[in-house]
């Protein structure tokens, strides 16, 4: 893909590299000229220094049509300025910024931008989640919070064990997608099979499902 | 006049503009609200300034909630910054569907990002040029005579 990385210092040179890596041809535009020489320097690729959120400074460098562009300045009204002149009059096709205040992340996908990464939100929701239930081992959310997926180790003592996913009573929208077992690989399972102890769950469900999936496995 | 009086005005900056803008609206009449996010630039205004000054960020929905912007008929954005200008009026305008939304751009390229919405654009630079563009006419007819 075609990404642009307009601002940012540490995280852009760290998101750089990682693209580079993953094949995809990365330009970058950034206001300070010393960061600019550092990031064509180490990374070989084209670097434009100026003020992302100036149209004539993404025309320049040439955003139109690019995939993605991600806006990591530290200015939250500079990163809606960038995705917004990218999406409106650039036809980027998809546009990600990060934001310092986490009440703007609704704000920023209201306004046009796809996707809006705060740092505090995702720590304040890893904290809440993780600490629902000690079993828990890992919880992930995927696309944005409707989702979740919690990873369950079963302890010997769990009404579940030895019996088969059938006659287990599960909430609404949630299913049991993989069972990681220590003698085999992992398996999808079926109605029928059993869970043992000691057995890794992937279980898909939503948010206010976990609670009530944790009680149908343990209890 | 466009605005009947005793409607609610929110300015957010109180610079030269804002400043002037909310003592002029005030002395007519309007209910005032000006926003700033530093205390000294309310001593702008006069001692005799009706309206009342929030010290606070105005990007902040909270603020703008207290300050009930969704009763509001009109709100300036004329903070120093033209990408913060966009933001406070696309949030007046988009999100609480202010009536009236203004927006003070030095960069006239900035139009791009509002066009389309009720938001009203102010650029000094298009101001300044037209009047020099009109006085360059007026100089041509002149010279025609």
């Amino acid at each position: 893909m075609r990404i642009v990385v307009a601002g940012g210092r540490t995280q852009a040179d760290f998101l750089i590299g990682d693209l580079l890596k993953k094949k995809h041809k990365v330009i970058v535009i950034n206001d300070d000229p010393v960061y600019c020489e550092y990031l064509s320097s180490t990374h070989k690729i084209p670097v434009y220094q100026g003020d992302p959120s100036r149209y004539f400074v993404l025309d320049e460098a040439g955003v139109k049509d690019f995939d993605v562009l991600v806006a990591l300045t530290h200015r939250d009204a500079d990163n809606l300025a960038i995705c917004q002149y990218a999406k409106r009059c650039f036809g980027v096709k998809k546009v990600v910024c990060t934001v310092a205040n986490p009440k703007n992340a609704d704000l920023f996908k209201e306004l046009g931008v796809n996707t809006v990464i705060s740092s505090t939100h995702m720590i304040a929701q890893y904290i809440s989640q993780a600490t629902t239930v000690e079993n828990f081992i890992k919880t992930m959310s995927v696309e944005d919070d409707k989702v979740i997926i919690t990873e369950i180790l079963v302890e010997p003592q769990y009404a579940c064990v030895d019996r088969k996913l059938m006659d287990i009573s599960l909430p609404s929208n949630t299913i049991i997608g993989c069972i990681i077992r220590k003698s085999s690989d992992m398996i999808i399972p079926t109605g029928s099979t059993e869970i043992k102890s000691g057995d890794k769950l992937l279980v898909l469900s939503s948010p206010d499902n976990q609670k009530k999936v944790m009680a149908a496995i343990a209890n | 006049m466009k605005f009947e009086r005793k409607e609610r005005v929110i300015i957010v900056g109180c610079g030269r503009l804002g400043g002037r803008l909310a003592t002029m609206l005030s002395d007519k009449g309007y209910q005032v609200v000006i926003i700033d996010n530093d205390a000294n630039a309310f001593k702008k205004l006069p001692e005799t300034f009706g309206g009342i000054q929030i010290k606070a960020d105005a990007i902040d929905l909270e603020t703008l909630k207290y300050v009930d912007i969704d009763d509001a008929n009109m709100l300036v954005a004329c903070t120093g910054n033209d990408n913060m200008n966009s933001l406070i009026a696309q949030i007046a305008s988009r999100i609480f569907a202010v009536p009236n939304v203004y927006v003070r751009f030095e960069d006239a390229d900035k139009e791009k990002l509002i066009s389309g919405f009720n938001i009203q654009g102010i650029y000094p630079f298009k101001l300044t040029m037209s009047i020099f563009e009109e006085m360059l006419e007026n100089d041509d007819e002149e010279g025609e005579d």
